[in-house]
């Protein structure tokens, strides 16, 4: 199992009390190296491992669908090849990475009135969770507030 | 009384069929798709069932997932899917599964016989067309609903209703198709579990149970275009092609209504005579 943290916790961007409705988003997860399922965990410290939905930490899970081995030749896969010219109109690669949207809104309010949130999120393959070192790649978190 | 509508590209009406939801069907009715679906299996050609499956995987891979073009493409494939289905049977349609509202698997895939015999709702051969088998492919599709290591983390087990809320009150297009992708994932990992075919995007298709959990979706969708806020994609979407193996061509304006691809999920109307 993959476990990762926020290297420095996230600011609620606008006060607790006026907030509707709250995300977190994801954006750029990879989806190249097969099907995954992530545990999101907020502001807590020494996260047991094995911590599961019951955690009163919990804010949310997420899986995501993808393909657990390249059955094509060389570069088949590689969804960084991108637009061969100008003209190229096909549609990006299928593996292109992912944004993933969750509403941690009621997460958020059992915290009372977080100013900052910290989040660890556990990630495994079910297949072989040994091999679940890097499943879990994306470019950055953002939270969302809406009021 | 039947739904009847113009059909697209034929001057004629068309009737329109239900699909159900496959634990409210009838025994005889299950029959009668069990054994279109066996029949689809047997086809060794462009009619037959590897031939629709390959075009999700292997070989082909011409789906479209975590973009604009999921559900229309997903509506598309089922749609050919289903006219290939009622060259064998033409009173046969896609039934679907309430992942939202029931646990488990539903029985008609679920259960490992049927009638004495394999069930082919439960497994299904892969032998993808054209293409030489490599070492390491399945030879046929299996499940492992929910499993995981002790411990780890996982799927959240059908039903699925407490995310129903949410998903309908999509204000967008764009948010829409992005929740419901995301709990259309969920319900392919929680199946495969541990090594199942579901799982993986190049084998999914060649489990009978994909298209039932597409017919799902896709239920979704038509319910969520009726609300209010049921937005089309935008322009360029509507404008887009969709990319098949085979014709009729689409584009994603072709799709939005499910009638005028010969089905529909609601509930049957009744009908009093009037006067004249």
């Amino acid at each position: 199992m993959q476990s990762w943290t926020t290297t420095k916790p996230l600011a609620v961007p606008i006060p607790f009390d006026s907030v509707k409705r709250i995300d977190l988003e994801f954006v750029d997860v990879q989806c190249d190296d097969g099907s995954f399922s992530a545990y999101v965990f907020l502001n807590v410290k020494d996260l047991d491992p094995k911590a599961g939905r019951d955690h009163d930490r919990f804010a949310g899970s997420f899986s995501v669908f993808a393909p657990e081995e390249c059955w094509g030749g060389e570069g088949h896969c590689d969804w960084k090849r991108g637009p061969v010219s100008a003209f190229d109109r096909r549609p990006p690669h299928h593996l292109t990475p992912i944004n993933i949207s969750m509403d941690i809104t009621e997460a958020a309010i059992r915290l009372g009135d977080p100013k900052k949130l910290s989040v660890t999120v556990h990630a495994a393959r079910t297949t072989d969770p040994k091999q679940s070192k890097d499943i879990l790649r994306f470019k950055e978190l953002t939270v969302l507030a809406y009021s | 009384m039947t739904l009847q509508v113009a059909a697209p590209g034929r001057r004629q009406m068309g009737t329109v069929k239900i699909r159900q939801n496959i634990t409210h069907m009838s025994a005889a009715e299950v029959t009668r798709f069990r054994n279109a679906i066996k029949k689809m299996i047997g086809r060794n050609d462009n009619r037959g069932f590897q031939y629709f499956a390959g075009w999700h995987g292997v070989p082909l891979g011409i789906c479209e997932h975590h973009n604009p073009l999921f559900l229309p493409w997903h509506r598309g494939y089922l749609y050919d899917f289903e006219m290939a289905l009622q060259e064998i049977d033409s009173e046969v349609t896609l039934p679907w599964w309430d992942w939202m509202n029931e646990p488990g698997i539903p029985a008609a895939y679920n259960d490992k016989t049927a009638e004495g015999k394999a069930n082919p709702l439960a497994s299904a051969p892969i032998k993808p067309m054209g293409v030489p088998k490599q070492p390491g492919w399945p030879a046929k599709t299996r499940r492992d609903p929910g499993g995981h290591p002790p411990g780890q983390p996982s799927a959240v087990p059908p039903p699925l209703g407490n995310f129903y809320n949410r998903l309908m009150k999509s204000s967008s297009y764009t948010e829409f198709r992005t929740s419901l992708a995301e709990l259309h994932d969920n319900i392919h990992v929680w199946v495969g579990g541990n090594g199942g075919q579901m799982r993986d995007p190049s084998w999914a298709a060649f489990d009978p149970l994909f298209w039932a959990h597409h017919a799902m979706v896709d239920r979704l969708w038509r319910i969520w275009q009726h609300e209010p806020q049921g937005e089309d994609p935008d322009h360029a979407t509507m404008e887009t092609p969709l990319t098949f193996a085979k014709g009729p061509p689409l584009r994603v304006r072709d799709v939005l209504k499910v009638t005028q691809l010969g089905y529909e999920y609601a509930a049957q109307s009744s009908t009093v005579a009037g006067t004249t």
